[in-house]
């Protein structure tokens, strides 16, 4: 997890690839502006010269992220550059759906109200699940549109009260009457199709007491095994309208991206200032031009504010700031562990993949595993239940690997031996086996691993360990029947096979 | 050829000894007032200490034997559907007995007794299930009389808990 | 022979100087009641945690939704499924009893001192038709000696 520290890109022996992803998970776990997190500044070195590239690098990029960290890389794309800002917007819209809803809204409130109409109003027009979902975003961070887009937008919006709600919120307070009256009139010459939404709408614009905002429903894409993250889904883009349709002009006006005309305010100032000036300041850096401004404007004012104030004018004190931000980290009480928000996005995968282990899916709980492993390395839970997974399935030697891997992290996992144990059985391998057993059994003391362990002693005609190991242990599992049956079982076997 | 120098009387002026005495008056003071704050700060922890265990034995049991019951009797939801409270708790066990919890706040003491289905007596429990409790509230929190929470409070010290009946008819 | 005597003034600088390096090593001691007041509050988060798992069992599947990061807090939150309104011995809903400084200042106090809040991680999953499930992560967190501290309790609620 980033501290803060400045890390240079291109670490020795690694791909620039794993670094964008490394730096792109530091910076999505830190807090505030994007554009001001400390690791921003290492990782535009490594983002912003790759914003050009084909758009295969990013149809392959992107959807091998974790959702959260690609929405935020491509709307911070957006923001920074103008000349790249259509494409990424048209990338985070096809992101935004595979994340929950109100997760995807946190990360937009950081960006700027028009970027984010710039991106998600023309996704409105777009069929479910992406219009719904845009309309609920836009209403949850108050954002409003223009009442002339109302008719086009509710045309795409399925007839539901959900997300009709949603778009009721998008309906701008003061201009409320006004559209209602329009609406109505434009409901009698509406179409057979339009107008069961329509009546829908009205009746919702009417009713005083707005419900709660309408999350539209979001289940988690099916991942694919060789692919732990979803692909972006094909349906649900805004639709390509031809240039100079309706839909066009409502998608270019959706996006509060209006024709602009020449500013007149430039040429009237190129009209009345000297063209030398005009000369000198195109030749200077604009970022120091605009701070030059500053200071030009700013200390008159200061002179002029502090002139004239009465000593017992009272002071404005300002409103105190509500903090309703999650903080960078926890740290989990019980295990004095710092816990970030990719921890927990990853330790919600591997509770997820619990459950589908539990159901015997094992294609389903792995890719879980996969996902918790890929946004938080150190999860031994998820590395070892990789392991089983892949040993439940078959496959003993990635199994293997995945334990080692597991006891790598953690020397004093439990049950990482015992699967080792049973993959050197299952491969005859009986010197690795029993060892194995041996350390498992001395980490535990579990009746079954003894058990285990005692059979296959019993199998290689080792008996006298094998009832000196079931012998050893504690007396509550002595009278256990298991453990009775079993060592006479090795009696006899032992008296059979003395001379 | 050698110079002597008078050596001067060893002793303390009154000056020195005032300023001494008031050095050592404020660093005394300052440091008696920690010790006394820490041993209160300590007797404190502790008492909290023991309401903690006394909350989590009261817990342990009820829950223990509330989670396998089959429903609550008492208390109920409201007639407008609003949330219920009371300071004792009756319900029917997984064996079909009528049981009940209820606080007592004289002995600040939950205690458990068994109401008969028929003729007899109430048979209260010889030892109470919490000790130390100063107040303890059982609320209704579910329609289908399957949900009770409990609000346990002693000292400054809070519990709040709740259980849902595994069994419920 | 010089022999150079010490003054009272000396002598009691040096005590004082004395006392004043003890002081860091005897708040070791308060080490001890540190660790007593972080049992408390987890204890307290355990419970938390526990009713709110409880509740969801209880709740309609549909209404378990999720309460994102940073939480929900309890002192003086809305009306929800697990805390407020916390108690009511009347026989009406006007008589129901808030976690707020006037109805319950203790309950409060202890609270708004730590700022407990409660956040819901909530996934759907769907094994089949009519067979589905919600993996809920129940997030408590709290302040304490300035860090932050979360405790975190899955549970999984059935649609029956």
């Amino acid at each position: 997890m980033s501290t803060g520290s400045t890390r240079s890109p291109g670490t020795a022996g690694s791909s620039p690839t794993q670094d964008l992803r490394k730096l792109l998970a530091a910076w999505a776990d830190e807090a505030g502006d994007p554009l001001q997190r400390p690791t921003w500044a290492d990782l535009q070195l490594l983002l912003l010269p790759l914003k050009g590239a084909p758009s295969a690098f990013w149809d392959t990029l992107l959807p091998s992220l974790p959702p959260s960290q690609a929405l935020l890389a491509t709307m911070t794309l957006a923001r920074f550059d103008a000349t790249v800002r259509a494409a990424f917007l048209k990338r985070a819209c096809s992101v935004a759906p595979l994340m929950p809803p109100s997760q995807a809204a946190v990360l937009l409130k950081l960006f700027p109200h028009d970027l984010v109409l710039a991106g998600f109003g023309p996704a409105l027009l777009a069929p479910p699940p992406l219009g719904p979902l845009a309309a609920y975003l836009l209403a949850r961070l108050g954002i409003t549109i223009s009442p002339g887009d109302l008719p086009a937008v509710l045309t795409a919006t399925p007839p539901a009260s959900a997300p009709l709600e949603n778009l009721a919120r998008l309906v701008p307070p003061d201009q409320l009457a006004a559209v209602i009256e329009d609406l109505t009139a434009s409901l009698a010459s509406a179409s057979g199709a339009s107008r069961p939404a329509l009546e829908m709408f009205l009746n919702i614009l009417r009713s005083e007491r707005r419900s709660e905002l309408a999350e539209p429903a979001w289940a988690r894409p099916a991942p694919d095994q060789e692919q732990p993250q979803a692909r972006p889904p094909a349906s649900g883009a805004p639709p390509t309208p031809r240039p100079g349709s309706p839909l066009a002009q409502a998608q270019a006006r959706l996006s509060g991206m209006a024709v602009e005309t020449p500013a007149p305010a430039a040429t009237k100032v190129s009209g009345i200032l000297p063209q030398g000036l005009l000369d000198l300041a195109s030749g200077i850096d604009r970022h120091v031009l605009i701070g030059i401004g500053a200071i030009v404007i700013s200390i008159p004012l200061v002179l002029l504010s502090t002139t004239g104030v009465s000593p017992d004018a009272p002071v404005a004190t300002p409103m105190p700031r509500k903090v309703d931000k999650a903080p960078k980290y926890w740290t989990d009480a019980v295990s004095k562990r710092r816990i970030t928000h990719e921890f927990l996005a990853a330790d919600n995968d591997f509770q997820m993949g619990e459950m589908f282990l539990v159901r015997q899916e094992y294609g389903e709980a792995l890719s879980l595993f996969r996902d918790a492993l890929s946004r938080d390395p150190e999860h031994v839970g998820a590395q070892f239940r990789i392991g089983c997974c892949l040993f439940l399935s078959g496959d003993r030697q990635g199994a293997a690997k995945a334990m080692t891997t597991a006891l790598e992290m953690q020397q004093d996992l439990p049950e990482a031996h015992l699967y080792l144990a049973r993959i050197a059985a299952a491969n005859d391998e009986w010197e690795p086996c029993l060892a194995h057993y041996q350390k498992e059994f001395e980490l535990t003391g579990e009746i079954l691993v003894a058990l285990e362990y005692a059979g296959v002693l019993r199998k290689l005609g080792r008996f006298p360990e094998a009832i000196a190991l079931l012998s050893g242990l504690p007396p509550r599992f002595a009278g256990h029947l298991e453990v009775v049956n079993l060592l006479a079982q090795l009696r006899d076997d032992a008296k059979e096979q003395s001379p | 050829m050698f110079q002597t120098s008078e050596r001067p009387k060893a002793g303390v002026t009154l000056v020195e000894l005032l300023i001494g005495t008031a050095i050592l008056a404020v660093i005394l003071g300052i440091v008696s007032r920690w010790f006394f704050m820490q041993r209160e700060y300590q007797q404190r922890l502790s008492r909290v200490s023991e309401i903690q265990e006394d909350f989590r034995r009261a817990s342990w049991n009820m829950i223990q034997e509330l989670q396998m019951a089959r429903v609550i009797i008492w208390p109920r939801i409201n007639a407008d559907k609003s949330l219920h409270s009371d300071t004792k708790l009756v319900f029917k066990d997984f064996n079909g007995q009528i049981i009940s919890y209820y606080h007592e706040s004289a002995t600040r003491q939950i205690r458990r007794c068994v109401i008969p289905n028929g003729p007899g007596g109430v048979v209260i429990n010889p030892r109470p299930i919490g000790e130390g409790i100063a107040s303890a509230s059982f609320t209704a929190s579910s329609f289908d009389n399957r949900l009770i929470s409990f609000h346990l409070s002693s000292g400054g010290v809070h519990a709040l808990d709740a259980v849902y009946l595994l069994n419920g008819d | 022979m010089n022999r150079r005597a010490v003054s009272f003034v000396e002598i009691v600088i040096a005590l004082g100087i004395l006392i004043v390096c003890m002081v860091p090593v005897l708040t070791m001691f308060g080490s001890a009641g540190r660790a007593v007041l972080k049992s408390q509050n987890l204890g307290f988060a355990i419970g938390f945690a526990h009713r709110i798992s409880q509740h969801l069992l209880a709740m309609p599947f549909e209404s378990v939704t999720e309460v994102p990061l940073p939480g929900q807090p309890v002192a003086d939150g809305p009306d929800d499924e697990f805390f407020n309104p916390v108690s009511n011995f009347g026989t009406t809903g006007a008589n129901a009893l808030r976690i707020t400084k006037a109805q319950t200042p203790d309950l409060w106090a202890f609270l708004r001192k730590y700022e407990f809040r409660y956040a819901l991680i909530v996934n759907n999953v769907n094994f089949a038709a009519g067979d589905r499930m919600k993996c809920v992560g129940i997030i408590i967190t709290w302040k304490e000696g300035g860090k932050d501290l979360l405790y975190k309790l899955y549970t999984y609620v059935p649609d029956i």
